[in-house]
């Protein structure tokens, strides 16, 4: 039983304009109804033009009867798994270049904690009482060791 | 104390270093006070080429201003 434009509009979950775009360009065919004049289409022809919501995006795609996808939806399948593999990619070098900042910042601390060190031993020398008893604590305890 | 980054450990004990510094200068003379400026000179010069300077830099200060402020009873 074909649809309506207004039945087909509601069956995708899109406008009547919609519907009447994709005809007038030629996505979806449909016949001309001879005594009111309205569109007709074939349930099979709109949703091959318009998948079913929930079909879209979470269901596996239609397959013919031996169970091997269409040609168009290996496309689409391949064209997304590129898309999958190249944001993968993408993640992976972020990945990367994180932990190289994080080793560098690392590293750039623990240069800085020893330049600290040193400048504490000269600064101990200077600050001590150098009359005084030469078995010191240094002010800077908590650098050593 | 409490805090736990070393830059801040670090400039707490300098005050409280810098403290007894000038506490045992003053009590020494003014000969060891006029040594003493030259002291924070040179610790100026060292810590400006390990650390941010300016976190240390009013400690430092303070404790030239009293030391000249002693040399110019």
């Amino acid at each position: 039983m074909p649809y309506t434009v207004a039945q087909a509009a509601k069956a995708i979950g899109k406008s009547k304009a919609t519907v009447f775009r994709a005809i007038a360009k030629g996505a979806i065919s449909a016949t001309r109804d001879d005594t009111a004049g309205a569109f007709l289409i074939d349930p099979a022809e709109l949703h091959r033009a318009f998948p079913h919501p929930a079909e879209e995006s979470h269901e596996a795609p239609h397959n013919t009867s031996d169970g091997v996808p269409r040609n168009g939806e290996w496309h689409d399948l391949k064209a997304r798994l590129e898309l999958t593999e190249l944001r993968l990619a993408d993640t992976q070098d972020q990945v990367a270049d994180l932990r190289h900042r994080l080793d560098q910042a690392d590293a750039d601390r623990r240069l800085a904690l020893d330049r600290l060190a040193a400048a504490q031993e000269r600064i101990a020398a200077l600050l001590t009482d150098q009359r005084a008893v030469p078995a010191r604590r240094s002010w800077w305890r908590w650098g050593r060791g | 104390m409490t805090s736990s980054d070393p830059f801040e450990v670090a400039r707490v004990e300098l005050v409280e270093a810098l403290a007894r510094m000038v506490n045992r200068v003053i009590c020494a003379g003014k000969a060891e006070a006029q040594s003493a400026l030259g002291s924070i000179a040179e610790i100026r010069t060292t810590l400006a080429g390990v650390v941010k300077l300016d976190d240390f830099l009013e400690d430092l200060n303070a404790a030239e201003r009293t030391l000249r402020l002693y040399l110019s009873t």
